[in-house]
């Protein structure tokens, strides 16, 4: 019985979807695998993602149009979907990037209001 | 935008559902494989590097399951892999899915027909804008209570006069509109010999802005329609009538037709579905209340005091005629009332005044206004079966509650069957709501399938029994043609009890399945829980067919009391006739002649041994009634009467207690004399020969000649009633009246010489409309059809939740038996014999069956109060009744329960012992 999967899920697919949509945009089209080892390398391994919530995350993004997928071949030469940002996706990010900064600059803000506080 | 987006490729999706699964592993398998070659390349095994991998992704199935989730809409996409499963479980047991879909259909298919009767008599408000701001009028009085659901009577009728008062009342209050009872008129088209009969009302200007009624085409009638000072001959007629008769609504508008011989011009029509006030007497026609005297109406009314009923109604205080209705927003209602009610006052104080007879005039004074929400409208129908309906409503929910239980019991022992499915689901990562649902769609797919087949059912059964009980002749009343509301209920019906028979199954198949993926076996998994829960369910079942059973005998009972009871006429062999001379355009004068010659013919036909005619038939729904003076026994005493041709006691078989009957000498110009029956010979000349005394209405004129027994003559639900006769050679020149029935006696079987009796009247009288020509069983059957009503539905309810109840028992038992077989075997092998294994299963049959009785009869003990006014010569607590229910109850459950405990002896010991 998978335990608080739904907490878990909503709060990483937020963050999720901008950490690949960044990805793309940082490397271009990678495969499933390659997005999930990246992710895990940027975050120093800090992140205990199970690397199959990505694929649900993937899914989303393209549903909106974010990202485009195509079969293509790995360098270890398997069948593989390669993902690739859109140009929606790129405007999304950078909407999204906005919006990110401003929300932490906002929490960030309330921790040292109350640590000024005595 | 964004969502549009979003939506559409979940639609695409859908569509290729199939080849996205696919994919979906493809590229699983791929993730896994790179990570795999990660983990061999830092120096795993290839079967350690395979399982970490695995370990990283996290669970495969789940992210299958959210991918579909988030691919498509979730459960759209569960349901259709729900609704796949379900037609493979349906298709693979369709034994089961037959049993519970008739199940369930005859429970829905019941209740829907009793609900369809209940709408259309009892709940639908009338198709009219803003309904429940209508009100009706009516007094209280000492004579008797108002039928005011029903809408006849002299309580609900107002004059004109009276009706102008209260509108100046109201004021600008509220609206308030005058109208008669519907009634038939003749209508010509100009240059067609034939007459079409129609039911039409009169009514003031305001009524049909008073229901809110305007035209489809045309115009409806207005105050300048009906104004007092100038005839205007127009009417309104219905959608239905401008379709049949004058070839649509548009074609209608402007034509002359001929009404009861006036000339009158068609200024609108109705929207269809538009039938006034009376649901279950619907108008096709409307005409201006100035009408009255132009049109000869002549119907539907009480006269206090001196009446001219030739002269027009309309300046007359003292002629009742008009049913009121008014819109009076509710916040104003409360205000409004009183002001009415000192206005009615005053015009009672008026009108008392010119009521010579002192009794009469106190009893007038004492009446009082009544102010009534009207959102329904009158119903006949109603005030007869609402009572009976309501207890019906209720007997039906019992029977589906049994259904309800019956299919739990069925899924409970597959939800046994099934636990080690489920646990193999749940062991690889199904949820419990995924679980739920998926047993929960099964029920529901069960109830759709039932409740179609339960709407169809119920919109056939109703109709039948609108026609056959109701006694709804003809096309059935636009009230009764199903709507949304029946659909609505039907649906609603289903999917409830789709949860309620459907969930605790289900959640039970679930934790025993749970229970299974720990490894238990499914017999353990089961456990005794479910079976508990199986037997509370039959006795539950057993119960509340007890109750259903038990009420079914009882008004059973009651119909065969009616049925036995002597109404004090001879009622076999008896043909009788109802006419229409007033609608037939015969003048009342003509009378005596029209009953000697319609005598003449019916004594013509072959088998017939004597005729006569009345102006009231028996159990015809005709009544008259005057006041009288009693020669030493007071005045204003009101007695029924009747009018009747000499042979009409020998014919009808109302035995002549003491002097003569009627005979041919009693003319028109020889003394007048009158015939009264026991009743009033007791009541009013106690001690007395009545013979030779005398009565009259102003003056003693009239000689009792004879005395009869006491007859139900109305209906047979009433006592007999102080009953005068007179000969109808001698009725009175001022008072018309007219001639509705004509009864032959026959030698043989009644049912033969209808036929005849109809066409030697018509070869008689070809212009005469002939209501009905039947036998006297039929009137009485027509009488008794609220009482056959009940009874018939209660009874066949009575033995489909025995039935049902049984099959319940029959069911947990051969469970139980085959739950048990193990044990059996055992006690088999250590020599137990076949006769005690039976004992086993009979026993725990007796001990629900008891329990169920019991439960049962306490249920009938705290219903019975509601039981009891629909009861006669019975109590509801008849000791014979419950008994005897108890005792078919042990019979019928040992009978279910024989076939399970014959099983049980016929288990071979080593079979038993291998299997498991």
């Amino acid at each position: 019985m998978p335990p608080d999967k739904h907490d878990r899920n909503e709060v990483l697919y937020g963050s999720l979807g901008l950490m690949v949509l960044k990805t793309l945009e940082a490397i271009g089209p990678l495969h499933g695998y390659r997005i999930a080892r990246r992710i895990e390398q940027i975050s120093g391994n800090q992140l205990a993602l199970k690397q199959g919530t990505l694929y649900p995350a993937l899914l989303k993004l393209e549903q909106m149009g974010w990202i485009s997928s195509k079969w293509s071949e790995s360098d270890s030469g398997r069948r593989v979907k390669v993902y690739a940002l859109t140009r929606a996706g790129r405007r999304q990010l950078q909407t999204e990037a906005v919006q990110w900064q401003r929300a932490t600059g906002i929490v960030e803000r309330f921790f040292r209001i109350s640590e000024d506080m005595p | 935008m964004r969502h549009i987006r979003s939506l559409l490729s979940r639609l695409r999706a859908l569509a290729r559902s199939p080849q996205m699964d696919r994919d979906l592993d493809d590229e699983i398998a791929a993730h896994l494989a790179e990570a795999t070659d990660e983990y061999v390349a830092r120096g795993l095994s290839p079967e350690e590097a395979r399982m970490a991998a695995l370990r990283r992704f996290g669970g495969v199935v789940q992210t299958k399951e959210e991918y579909r989730e988030a691919r498509s809409f979730g459960w759209l996409d569960d349901l259709g892999q729900d609704l796949r499963l379900t037609r493979r479980t349906f298709a693979g047991n369709p034994a089961f899915t037959l049993v519970a879909i008739v199940t369930l259909t005859l429970g829905i298919g019941a209740n829907t027909t009793i609900f369809t009767l209940l709408d259309a008599v009892v709940l639908k408000p009338l198709p009219v804008p803003a309904a429940r701001d209508l009100v009706t009028f009516y007094e209280n009085g000492p004579e008797g209570i108002a039928d005011a659901a029903g809408g006849t009577g002299r309580y609900l009728r107002f004059s004109y006069p009276r009706f102008i008062l209260l509108r100046q009342a109201l004021d600008s209050h509220g609206s308030l509109a005058a109208v008669t009872r519907s009634s038939r008129f003749s209508v010509h088209l100009p240059g067609a010999p034939e007459a079409h009969f129609v039911q039409a009302q009169m009514v003031s200007g305001g009524y049909f802005a008073t229901l809110g009624i305007s035209a489809s085409r045309g115009r409806v009638l207005t105050d300048d329609d009906v104004r007092v000072d100038r005839v205007s001959p127009v009417v309104v007629i219905s959608d239905g009538f401008s379709n049949r008769i004058l070839g649509g609504a548009d074609a209608a508008i402007g034509q002359s037709v001929i009404v009861n011989g006036l000339t009158a011009i068609v200024v609108g029509v109705t929207p269809p579905g538009f039938f006034g006030m009376w649901t279950d007497s619907e108008s096709d026609m409307w005409l201006p209340l100035t009408l009255q005297s132009v049109l000869r109406y002549d119907n539907n009314t009480s006269g206090y005091g001196r009446v001219d009923s030739a002269k027009p109604w309309l300046a007359q205080d003292n002629v009742a005629w008009l049913n009121l209705v008014g819109r009076v927003p509710s916040s104003e209602l409360r205000r409004v009332v009183p002001l009415l009610q000192a206005a009615n006052q005053h015009g009672i104080a008026e009108l008392a005044s010119t009521i010579p007879n002192p009794r009469n005039r106190q009893s007038m004074l004492a009446h009082t206004l009544v102010v009534e929400p009207f959102s329904r409208g009158f119903s006949g129908l109603r005030a007869r079966f609402s009572g009976p309906l309501f207890a019906l409503t209720a007997m039906v929910a019992l029977v589906l509650l049994v259904t309800c239980a019956n299919i739990a019991n069925l899924l409970l022992s597959r939800a046994a069957g099934r636990a080690r499915d489920v646990g193999i689901r749940i062991s690889l990562g199904a949820t419990t709501g995924r679980l739920v649902r998926q047993c929960l769609t099964e029920s529901l797919a069960l109830a759709v399938f039932g409740g179609a087949a339960g709407l169809l059912f119920g919109e056939w059964a109703s109709g039948v029994l609108a026609r056959q009980v109701l006694g709804i002749s003809g096309e059935l009343p636009l009230v009764f043609s199903p709507d949304a509301r029946v659909l609505a209920f039907a649906a609603g019906l289903s999917v409830t009890t789709a949860v309620v028979f459907g969930l605790a199954p289900a959640l039970r198949a679930v934790s025993a399945g749970r229970t299974a993926a720990l490894g238990t076996t499914q017999r353990q998994a089961m456990g005794h829980a479910s079976m508990k829960g199986m037997r509370s369910l039959v006795v539950g079942q057993l119960a509340l067919s007890v109750v259903v059973v038990c009420a079914g005998v009882l008004l059973g009972q009651t119909l065969v009391n009616f049925m036995r009871i002597d109404p004090g006429f001879s009622t076999d062999r008896l043909v009788t006739v109802s006419l229409d001379p007033i609608d037939s355009q015969y003048p009342a004068d003509q009378t005596p002649a029209l009953a000697r010659r319609l005598v003449a013919a019916a004594r013509g036909v072959p088998g017939v041994t004597s005729a006569a005619a009345s102006r009231c038939g028996l159990i015809a729904g005709c009544s008259s009634s005057s006041g009288f003076r009693l020669e030493n026994g007071g005045e204003g005493i009101s007695l029924y009467q009747n009018w009747v041709t000499p042979d009409y006691f020998q014919t009808v078989g109302i035995p002549l207690v003491g002097g003569r009957a009627f005979n041919e000498r009693d003319t028109e110009h020889s003394a007048r004399v009158a015939v009264i029956n026991e009743s009033i010979a007791r009541r009013y000349f106690p001690g007395q020969n009545p013979i030779g005394l005398r009565l009259g209405s102003s003056q003693l004129d009239t000689e009792i000649v004879g005395v009869v027994r006491d007859a139900r003559t109305q209906t047979l639900h009433e006592m007999p009633v102080p009953m005068v006769y007179f000969p109808i050679d001698q009725q009175r020149p001022d008072r018309h009246t007219a001639l509705t029935n004509v009864d032959a006696r026959v030698d043989g079987d009644p049912r033969r010489a209808v036929g005849a009796v109809r066409e030697a009247i018509r070869r008689t009288e070809p212009d005469l409309l002939v209501g009905g020509v039947g036998t006297m069983s039929q009137r009485l059957s027509r009488d008794l059809s609220r009482e056959r009503l009940v009874a018939y539905l209660a009874l066949s309810f009575g033995a489909l939740t025995l039935l049902l109840a049984s099959l319940g028992l029959y069911g947990v038992l051969s469970y139980g038996v085959a739950r048990r077989t193990q044990e059996i075997g055992v006690r088999m092998a250590l020599g137990a014999r076949g006769a005690e294994v039976m004992l086993i299963v009979l026993g725990q049959s007796a001990t629900l069956t008891g329990l169920g009785i019991v439960l049962g009869l306490l249920g009938t003990v705290s219903a019975a109060r509601y039981l009891s006014t629909m009861l006669y010569g019975i109590t509801p607590l008849d000791p014979i009744t419950l008994v005897l229910v108890s005792i078919v109850f042990a019979v019928v459950t040992t009978c279910a329960a024989y076939l399970p405990a014959r099983r049980a002896t016929r288990i071979d010991p080593i079979v038993a012992l291998r299997c498991e």
